[in-house]
């Protein structure tokens, strides 16, 4: 049974898809289902700042839901990617893509749902202080998003990037491996970032005059956390260049 | 999606070689340093007691930034430091905001103006290091825990280079790419101002932030 | 499609290079996370030692980053010198 190039490159085009999606929602799922846990838990404890914790609950959701939203362009493009007349190496490309993207994106959402969880925690310890938690956990949750931006940075290089007509093994399995590089190299840090962001905003709600000093040392804390995803970064770029 | 790639090159051939020259950035970066030589002179020209709204934001960039090198160096040092963190935060953050102007690109988009003010940033640091603690001292640092250990020490120094230049390139690279993409996807309909104000400004500041920072942190890291 | 073993070990370098790099990043991103979170959380606790538990929580972070440079270093030998 012999399958045409084009049949190659839709099928690895579709397993990218499917990858890019279904690993992303898996971050995704688990940080905002922790910022849901968390809200409960403080509803419980303070029935009547529902309204203020259902907010803060959703806005931070919304954030930790972008990992999985980058996911999803990245599996829209590859399901509508042309196929016809390419190279046998965008079969291996789209494939690097999908996971790039699918894996970057699990620590992202995983992280970025625990600043979410301590900022309702936190609104409840200290209602007056709303307004300023939740911006924290917005920068903390923001910069918890840089591994899979990465992640999407890589996915896109590797969806666009112009691939020489003849297959060898030594570019198909750069581009593979460039994408499982970022992927897996963004988990960790994603977490990282999160559990950093988490624990400034647990620390700001406990003692609101810290804020300025707990916004600056979280700033420096995130951005050493993240610089493994940087390695990662690199070393993918630099496998994407072996084509 | 054909922008993606596209670079407006000035080659200039020299020695044999040909260096390439990458105008768009070039042009971007004389553009924010002469937006900046005004804001410095209008803020600093016309001192009053009473101060206008261009000397209040320029008094209040200089008085966070002298709190925050002050916390860090101590007073002594915080002289001589301030004016450069100072500097480099307000340069970076009008470099990362002027992409959300229409027409204008962030010149921090390209990778060699992060990475060349990421040497700036790791010369400078090593040099306060040798001045304050001596040369013996400062050699010490790098056969600490082993004499064996020293290549991963310097390799360790190098890579603190490239991760935070290559955050500061990576952030707003994918940035800018992510709104390129919505712009394709959904034909520049409501999203894009969205996520320009989102990226350009709050990714933007934040990032100039990080990087001011870790070039402080990296300074106070040698003179301690 | 004819592969010939330099090609092949290259190849499969390659493959390596990504996979060090990949893997050896989770680590220290999660254990570099609950450093600063815990310095984070300190000075939440006791704001006037500020100083003293940044200087810690950086130098615990050039600890913990330690096996990622090594990933690094390894995948860059790969790349490189294999």
């Amino acid at each position: 049974m012999t399958f045409e190039t084009y049949e190659w490159i839709r099928a690895a085009a579709f397993t990218g898809a499917g990858l890019s999606v279904g690993l992303s929602a898996i971050g995704a799922a688990i940080g905002e289902g922790y910022t849901a846990g968390k809200a409960n838990q403080a509803v419980s404890y303070r029935p009547n700042l529902s309204g203020e914790i259902l907010r803060t609950m959703l806005v931070g959701q919304a954030v930790a839901e972008t990992a999985g939203i980058f996911g999803l362009v990245i599996a829209m493009m590859l399901l509508f990617s042309p196929a016809e007349g390419h190279s046998i190496l965008t079969a291996w490309a789209y494939l690097g893509a999908g996971l790039a993207m699918g894996l970057s994106a699990i620590g992202s959402g995983v992280g970025s749902g625990l600043p979410a969880g301590s900022a309702c925690e936190g609104i409840g310890r200290q209602p007056g202080m709303a307004n300023k938690l939740n911006t924290l956990m917005l920068i903390g949750s923001g910069v918890s998003q840089s591994p899979a931006i990465f992640g999407f940075l890589i996915a896109l290089l590797l969806l666009f990037k112009p691939l020489p007509d003849t297959m060898a093994l030594i570019p198909a399995f750069s581009l593979l491996a460039s994408g499982l590089c970022m992927g897996f190299g963004a988990i960790g840090p994603g977490i990282g970032d999160g559990i950093v962001a988490g624990n400034a905003v647990t620390g700001a709600a406990r003692n609101p005059e810290t804020l300025s000093i707990l916004t600056r040392t979280m700033l420096v804390g995130q951005a050493v956390t993240e610089s493994t995803a940087i390695y990662a970064l690199v070393v993918a770029l630099l496998l994407s260049l072996n084509t | 999606m054909e922008e993606l790639g596209r670079i407006h090159q000035l080659i200039v051939p020299m020695f044999g070689y040909e260096m390439t020259f990458n105008l768009t950035s070039l042009v971007m970066t004389w553009i924010v340093i002469l937006l900046l030589l005004a804001f410095g002179y209008l803020a600093a020209r016309y001192r009053q007691l009473i101060p206008g709204p261009v000397q209040v934001v320029g008094e209040m960039f200089v008085f966070q930034f002298y709190s925050i090198t002050e916390d860090a160096l101590g007073e002594k040092m915080a002289k001589t430091y301030a004016p450069l963190i100072t500097a480099l935060f307000i340069f970076l953050l009008t470099c990362n905001w002027i992409g959300v102007i229409p027409l204008m690109e962030e010149p921090t988009k390209d990778l060699n103006l992060p990475l060349g003010l990421g040497v700036l940033g790791f010369f400078i640091a090593h040099y306060a290091g040798i001045k304050a603690k001596g040369l013996k001292e400062y050699s010490k640092a790098y056969v600490e825990p082993f004499v064996f250990m020293a290549p991963l020490n310097i390799i360790g120094e190098l890579a603190k280079v490239v991760s935070i230049s290559f955050r500061l390139f990576g952030n707003i690279m994918g940035g800018s790419i992510i709104i390129l993409v919505v712009t394709y996807l959904v034909f520049n309909m409501i999203l894009p101002p969205f996520l320009y104000a989102f990226f350009g400004l709050f990714i933007g500041a934040i990032q100039a932030f990080v990087f001011t920072m870790l070039t402080l942190v990296y300074i106070a890291v040698q003179v301690n | 499609m004819d592969i010939t073993g330099v090609e092949f070990i290259k190849a499969i370098a390659f493959l390596g290079a990504g996979l060090a790099m990949g893997l050896g990043a989770i680590g220290p991103g999660i254990g570099e996370g609950f450093a600063a979170g815990k310095a984070c959380e300190a000075i939440g606790r006791r704001p006037e030692e500020a100083g003293l538990l940044t200087r810690t929580m950086l130098v615990g972070q050039a600890v913990s980053e330690s096996t990622g440079i090594y990933s690094l270093v390894v995948a860059l030998l790969l790349l490189f010198v294999v």
